[in-house]
């Protein structure tokens, strides 16, 4: 069965505030969706979407049409191309170029259905994870290794906003600091010179972080951005009373702006790594799933909390990273040491291709399914999984890597991310490679003893 | 070496790009290596690679590039890679004043873990941005001399002087390589280069691709 899903919405008629922490129950009043089945068509009113759940929103309605792809299009239909969207938010009709190609409803390529079953097995995980977010302590008490085994499997799409909150103890770190957001988020430029540098490179990676994602998306029209409005992390409304404070040549859009307020906020918070590049994919992907004051807090708790603790990464001298990396380089070495002789044979060194995937959690360059997947563990169980993808991923492609010299291989990893069909069956297929915690612990003692050394 | 020979070449030279975030390191060496340029491109984390062969005085010499991320930090991992590099474009902004005032900053980075006599080319990219100009050429000209520095503005975007910036470093470095070896060879009448191996300027010898530490 072929099926096709459009779904079209208007922005609501007041402007959004200035910074819209609720701004996830959407402005979808006027949504509806029409789903093309063959050739009859059907337009199914989602009106009800607005009284659903916070983070359940449209995210609900798509877990329905699965592999189905949405198409966006703004009240201003006509003069500018629909935006079509796949289940996390990114284009999916732009070329290589950045440019969104129109696709007429009739040219629109049909995509396969999974079919039912795929969306009951969702369903139950669905419910299985609603009972468990119910009883969130207890069961984390008496049944961890349930809860884990549930992550590694994937939260559903529309409780993972949820999940993730609780796993980083949002709530609680917002109820201990209330307003401590809106004081950072809201803060004057200060005079200060470290402060601006920081502010200048958060400047610098804002339209370099996902611009591929319709929350990210500047389609180079001020006039537009008013217009849109976006399911994915929330509303692109511009503010209209921040338009005399940004002294940019035109308007960003406002996932660009939650975005470099969140990142901005961090800085202030955590003025000893202040910002570091790759934290800005970190941040934009949380914008994605949760509001924005909840990506601030997901990026304080996996910065200075265990089990992810990533601020040493960041910081001056970025120390951590080199570790990371003398781990990852032993475990290729012990894991796939045909591939590691051959790395070595051709010179190739981790560095060369997993720093980015490692330092940003596979965020900057893999596709969504294999990067919330990634997600989902590693906000519970740390950096093991992180290993453990960096090893599947060179599992899928030894035999090919194995044939390839030294500047093929770099170029084979260039491309890598878009070479993984299904992202989730690689995580899947990382879970049993028998990588264990001590096993870790090992070769950072390891790595802090050679540092002591030198 | 261990690696095949896919194409042929008489000489490889290992170049670096650096400079400040957001200059348009990337798109320079997309746009050199397979002529494209991403308007939307995304921040480089680490390090990435590309390779082109071009010609020079009827040599065909080939280019390994290594790209690497601006923001400061990243030196303590980016650095690794300007061991055996015989050229370095340090690219600027020409609209982004502070991005040609931590030029010299670079220059340091290079003293401290670059070859002695690695080629520098200073790259003002952007030359497209023309109303937003905020380095004159006149200025970087004249610090470029005042360093012994090859000067060159690019854009990326439109292509011009892109191509004629690699070609220019690649064959200066040839012709001050060949002429190190002739000297070297008529001091030592000893060992001639051999084709297909990186060059160091600095000991005219060669090196294993891809060093990292």
């Amino acid at each position: 069965m072929t099926s096709t899903t459009s779904v079209s919405y208007t922005a609501p008629s007041s402007s959004s505030p200035k910074m819209a922490p609720q701004r996830r129950s959407p402005a979808i009043d006027n949504l509806t969706i029409s789903t093309v089945t063959s050739n009859s068509s059907m337009e199914i009113d989602l009106r009800r979407v607005s009284s659903m759940p916070e983070r359940g929103g449209v995210e609900t309605v798509m877990s329905n049409s699965d592999e189905e792809d949405i198409i966006r299009k703004s009240q201003s239909e006509g003069a500018k191309p629909l935006l079509k969207l796949d289940q996390y938010g990114f284009i999916s009709n732009m070329d290589k170029d950045g440019l969104v190609v129109p696709t007429a409803d009739s040219q629109r390529p049909t995509q396969q259905g999974k079919g039912a079953s795929i969306t009951s097995v969702e369903q139950r995980r669905t419910t299985k994870w609603k009972i468990m977010l119910n009883s969130w302590s207890n069961i984390m008490k008496r049944r961890p290794k349930l809860v884990l085994k549930r992550l590694r499997k994937g939260i559903p799409h529309e409780q993972r906003g949820k999940v993730w909150l609780t796993l980083c103890h949002v709530k609680e770190r917002q109820q201990q600091n209330p307003g401590l957001y809106e004081k950072y988020a809201n803060s004057k430029e200060s005079p200060s010179k470290a402060f601006q540098t920081v502010q200048e490179t958060i400047e610098k990676d804002i339209h370099r972080t996902f611009p591929r994602h319709s929350l990210f998306y500047d389609d180079g029209n001020d006039s537009e951005a008013e217009m849109v409005d976006s399911p994915f992390g929330g509303s692109l409304l511009d503010a209209p009373d921040r338009h005399d404070d940004e002294e940019r040549e035109r308007e960003i859009v406002e996932g660009q702006a939650s975005l470099k307020r969140v990142l901005k906020a961090y800085s202030l918070h955590d003025p000893d790594v202040g910002y570091c590049q790759g934290m800005n994919f970190i941040a934009g992907m949380f914008l994605t799933i949760v509001t924005e004051e909840e990506a601030f807090w997901m990026l304080v708790a996996i910065m200075s909390d265990q089990p992810c603790y990533m601020r040493g990464l960041f910081g001056e001298g970025m120390r951590e990273t080199h570790k990371v990396l003398y781990v990852a380089e032993q475990l290729v070495h012990q894991f796939l040491p045909r591939l590691a002789k051959h790395f070595d044979k051709e010179n190739i060194h981790v560095t060369m291709y997993a720093t980015q995937w490692l330092l940003t959690q596979y965020t900057s360059s893999f596709r969504f399914d294999l990067v919330l997947r990634v997600w989902d563990c590693f906000l519970q169980e740390g950096w093991k999984i992180t290993y453990r993808v960096m090893l599947a991923i060179l599992q899928e492609f030894q035999s090919q890597l194995l044939q390839l010299s030294f500047e093929e291989i770099l170029a084979f990893m260039r491309d890598l991310p878009e070479r993984i069909e299904d992202g989730g069956k690689i995580v899947t297929a990382s879970i049993h490679i028998p990588l264990r915690k001590k096993h870790i612990l090992k070769l950072e003692r390891e790595w802090l003893a050679k540092q002591d050394q030198h | 070496m261990g690696s095949r020979v896919d194409e042929e070449y008489d000489y490889l030279f290992k170049i670096v790009l650096i400079g400040d975030s957001g200059v348009g390191k990337s798109n320079l060496l997309s746009r050199f290596t397979r002529n494209e340029f991403n308007l939307e491109s995304k921040s480089t984390i680490g390090v990435e690679f590309a390779t082109k062969s071009i010609q020079a005085e009827g040599k065909t010499i080939k280019a390994q590039i290594w790209d690497t991320a601006g923001q400061e930090r990243y030196r303590a991992i980016t650095s690794a890679y300007y061991r055996g590099a015989v050229g370095a474009l340090l690219v600027y902004d020409i609209s982004k004043h502070p991005t040609f005032e931590n030029v010299e900053r670079w220059l340091k980075e290079l003293r401290d873990h670059a070859e002695a006599n690695i080629v520098v080319m200073l790259v003002g990219n952007k030359s497209d941005l023309r109303h937003l100009r905020a380095v004159e050429t006149d200025e970087a000209m004249a610090f470029s001399e005042q360093h012994n520095l090859a000067f060159i503005e690019t854009s990326a975007l439109d292509a011009s002087g892109v191509d004629t910036a690699f070609q220019r470093i690649l064959t200066e470095i040839y012709r001050l390589m060949s002429r190190r070896n002739m000297q070297a060879e008529e001091a030592a009448a000893g060992s001639s280069l051999s084709a297909g191996q990186t060059i160091s300027l600095s000991d005219g010898g060669k090196k294993k691709k891809g060093c990292c530490a």
